[in-house]
């Protein structure tokens, strides 16, 4: 994907939205309907295309350049001590004549993940355990691209819709071990919402996804050389496998959902969906010419989500409810070079990771003439266990988070609105079991248990977002943005901060 | 009505829902670990044992990597609870015969598991050990120059009396494998259990079988080349016992005077020369003539003229010549874990096999040593199995020269 090729589209989506009717609202309601809290909150029920016909009663569309920079000191291995770079995006959202919406959004980004280690791969969290390790890594280059688009219409008493998205990436690093991986994601999905009783509605929908990774390690120093690993969980190796460079992973999966709302979800909503994937790894010897399948992890996602909001005079009150469970299992396959050929002997199911998260959110409003305040409380309760079999080794540990988002929005004049959103978080770990196995090598072993102490850590978080967005006459309003946060475990603070510089319109 | 279509609605949801997160604590099978497990029961034999003394099994699963051990004591059968997977088992230690002597055994061998109820017979081998030389270490694999070129001078090998009786270096054969351990062939006649075929062979010529004296403990070193390859990241060898240069031109390797040459006694390659591969893949076995034998009985007599299947289906001949066992009194298989398929002697000489890898690195295989001698001269480790004797990718011993 050529970077200029992508630049066009980009400015395409930008010159088209130009075209279109722009809507005429003053630049702090329009503020305050492009970032409205409430709608932000309620991401899930716009999961279905269909419900899309209702996001906004306004046109709106945004394009900026961010720069940002995340520096961790306490930090997983296997993710790297942040990534630092810039990022391009734009998203647009407009209401057609013919009681139609069109949506998009496309992004680039292009960044470097630092001090990555134990893992020659992207996407970690889709893939793991099964990563390919090495105890060298080092920094790697990363660029992103993203499309996303979707269509929705209403007739009569239905609304349909229909979206897809495509993201692909490329890393790469110029020194041993020099790692080349690509990915693609493609995402389809389709949803139909019926309005059975006046403001009642019930809708369906469904997504396919269909995800690819290539990975590659080379070495130029062809005398010494580290060896290159493919992990099974909690520092153990597929020794089967080991030393080998190339690996591919597959993996189809799709979605449903249904939901019953009342006034478009602004009264409230229930939504609950399930979807289901396989990724499939397969590795490439050394020396040998042809992939060998060792392993297909499975994931199972269910989430149930409702909400109720009302409205008094000025205030806007509403609670979310969300349950949301991930259950991943690693089926493995066994080898023999017992015989001539390298055969499959068995598979079994040797890794299962389950998360669970309940949360309740609250959100309180208060809507004036100059300025909106936003308050969302909220806790978290979530348990996770992670463990393999063949060999036996895993980790237990449940938490709870409970924090408070404020949003103001203020307009200072006219053409000028200042928004600030301080954020506060903690996370407290309730209980947490270590029954990680000893028997892997002391490097190995030093990271796994480092790994088990950050991820069973109470966290602190505190943040900010400042925005400053300004009208000039008959141009599209600037903003420009600064937003930090930090997050204090173990006593050292890991920062992250992003500056940006964008239009909306 | 309408309300009654939303209240099934709603309940549809929540049924979905509820199903939903039921299906969330179900276990499906991870974990059932019935259905995964077997028993492997394995029976030791052998010819004319009557004791199953002391014998350590150790069982190595290839895909998870994971070792199981158990000692063996006055029993001959064990059942094992084992996860399916591909096995190598490996045996070693003493049982006393039916004529009340104690020898050393061992025996390995390979299984794959995936079903209930596995039964392994594995018959053990009366370890051939000689009072006499063993190969301490080779330097096969070559090392890299400061501009990256390979330089495949250098090698070595290195005998070394391990005894404590002063032993005789005279007519000592020291032979390269025929075969591979990374290619297995349908070889007819295939006969390892009787000799051992040779790719190349030298000895160290001597008329009156004593003008090589070496002490306990120490050794003989016999080179490609016996001059200083230091410059190129190889050794210095100017002190090498013996050497056997090539005087293929191309190789530019230089005949030291003061150096014996060692002589060669069987090659197939242009200029007589003993070659050795880098890409640790062949066997190496240190020999004796017996009494009556000599470099030309051996040429008469121990001919090896074998046949193969070739990839494409035809017959191809070769001719070599084969070492037979009771010469041999040492062994060591090299190979490397990617490309092991098979040893290429006895199990009795030597059940395992040893690596430096990858090519060109500069290590060597070196045996372990396990204490020292009396004259404070290292006493080294030798079961015949070089999986478990020699360590591998070791820094070699004369990296600071051939120091007596």
């Amino acid at each position: 994907m050529s970077k200029t090729k992508f630049l066009l589209i980009l400015f395409l989506c930008i010159g088209s939205a130009k075209v279109l009717a722009q809507d005429s609202l003053g630049l702090f309601p329009k503020i305050s309907n492009q970032y409205n809290e409430e709608r932000i909150q309620m991401k899930n029920y716009y999961y279905n295309p269909a419900s899309m016909s209702d996001y906004s009663d306004f046109s709106m569309s945004e394009f900026s350049v961010n720069y940002h920079s995340d520096k961790q000191k306490t930090y997983l291995r296997q993710l790297g001590s942040g990534d630092n770079g810039i990022n391009l995006k734009t998203n647009s959202y407009k209401r057609l004549k013919s009681s139609s919406v069109v949506w998009g959004d496309a992004s680039y980004s292009n960044l470097t993940r630092k001090n990555l280690r134990y893992n020659e791969n992207l996407d970690f969290d889709r893939i793991a355990p099964y990563v390919t390790l090495d105890s060298v890594g080092g920094d790697i280059k990363l660029e992103n691209y993203h499309f996303s688009g979707g269509f929705a219409k209403e007739i009569n008493r239905f609304s349909f819709g229909l979206s897809g998205s495509y993201d692909a990436q490329m890393a790469y690093r110029s020194r041993d071990p020099r790692l080349r991986d690509t990915t693609s994601d493609l995402l389809l999905s389709a949803g139909i919402n019926y309005k059975v009783y006046r403001d009642y509605q019930v809708g369906i929908f469904g997504e396919f996804n269909k995800y690819t990774q290539n990975s590659a390690v080379i070495f130029v120093n062809e005398v010494s050389y580290p060896i290159v690993y493919q992990s099974i969980g909690f520092g153990y190796t597929n020794y089967f496998f080991n030393n080998s460079f190339k690996n591919q992973y597959e993996e189809f999966g799709y979605k449903m959902g249904g939901q019953i709302s009342s006034k478009n979800g602004k009264d409230f909503y229930i939504i609950g969906t399930l979807s289901n994937s396989n990724n499939i790894k397969s590795i490439q010897p050394k020396n040998g010419n042809r992939y060998y399948d060792t392993s297909d992890l499975e994931s199972k996602v269910s989430q149930i989500e409702a909400a109720k909001f009302f409205t008094l005079k000025n205030n806007r009150i509403g609670l979310i409810l969300n349950y949301h469970s991930n259950i991943r299992t690693g089926e493995e396959y066994g080898y023999s070079n017992n015989s001539d050929n390298t055969e499959l002997i068995f598979k079994r199911k040797a890794y299962k990771k389950e998360q669970y998260t309940t949360s309740i959110k609250g959100l309180y409003q208060l809507s004036q003439e100059q300025y909106t305040f936003t308050a969302m409380p909220f806790i978290h309760y979530q348990e996770v266990t992670d463990r393999r079999i063949y060999p036996f080794s895993g980790q237990k540990y449940d938490s709870y988070t409970f924090g408070l988002d404020l949003d103001l929005k203020l307009e200072i004049n006219k053409d000028q609105v200042l928004t600030f959103r301080p954020n506060y978080a903690f996370r407290n770990v309730n209980k947490a079991i270590n029954a990680l196995d000893t028997n892997v090598s002391s490097g190995k072993l030093e990271w796994i248990y480092d790994d088990f102490e950050i991820l069973t850590s109470d966290i602190t978080t505190v943040g900010a977002l400042l925005r400053y967005d300004l009208k000039i006459q008959k141009l599209p309003s600037f903003f420009v943005s600064g937003h930090w946060i930090t997050n204090r475990i173990k006593e050292k603070n890991n920062n992250f901060a992003t500056l940006s510089l964008g239009i909306t319109f | 009505m309408k309300k009654r279509f939303l209240a099934i609605g709603f309940m549809a949801v929540l049924a979905s829902a509820t199903v939903v997160v039921s299906c969330s604590s179900d276990d499906d099978d991870f974990g059932t670990e019935v259905s995964q497990k077997s028993v492997l029961t394995v029976t030791l034999s052998g010819d004319n044992i009557a004791t199953y003394k002391k014998i350590e099994l150790e069982i190595l699963e290839t895909n998870s990597g994971a070792i199981t051990k158990k000692t063996l004591e006055n029993a001959s059968a064990y059942s094992f609870e084992l996860p399916y997977g591909s096995y190598k088992i490996t045996a070693n230690g003493t049982v006393v015969t039916i004529g009340s002597e104690e020898v050393q055994v061992g025996a390995t061998a390979q299984q794959d598991i995936n079903k209930g109820v596995v039964n392994l017979s594995l018959p053990l081998i009366i370890k051939q050990f000689n009072n006499d030389f063993i190969i301490e270490e080779v330097f096969f694999a070559g090392s890299t120059t400061n501009d990256g070129k390979k330089y495949n001078n250098s090698r070595y090998f290195k005998l070394t009396n391990n005894t404590n009786e002063v032993l005789y270096a005279d007519n000592l054969i020291i032979a390269t494998s025929e075969f591979l351990t990374s290619v297995k062939r349908d070889i007819t006649p295939y006969r390892i259990d009787q000799a051992f075929a040779i790719g190349s062979a030298m000895y160290i010529k001597s008329e009156s079988g004593k003008q090589y004296p070496v002490q306990p403990g120490s050794y003989v070193v016999v080179a490609d080349n016996a001059i200083d390859h230091t410059a190129w990241n190889g050794f210095n060898l100017k002190n090498a016992d013996f050497e056997f240069p090539s005087s293929n031109p191309s190789l530019g390797q230089v005949d030291n005077p003061s150096v014996p040459n060692m002589k060669v006694m069987y090659s197939k390659m242009a200029f007589n020369m003993i070659f050795l591969y880098a890409t640790s893949v062949e066997s190496y076995v240190i020999a004796r003539f017996p009494a009556n034998e000599n470099e030309q009985t051996f040429l008469q007599n121990h001919k090896y003229d074998y046949t193969y299947v070739t990839s494409a289906g035809t017959i191809k001949s070769e001719s070599s010549y084969e070492i037979p066992n009771s010469w041999i009194i040492d062994a060591v298989n090299n190979s490397t874990d990617d490309k092991f398929l098979h040893i290429l002697t006895t199990p009795s000489i030597d059940a395992g096999w040893t690596s430096a890898a990858p090519n060109n690195n500069g290590r060597t295989v070196r045996r372990k040593i396990l204490g020292t001698m009396t004259n404070g001269k290292n006493i080294y480790k030798d079961t015949n199995n070089s999986t478990l004797d020699f360590v591998r990718n070791s820094e070699s011993s004369l990296k600071n020269g051939i120091i007596k």
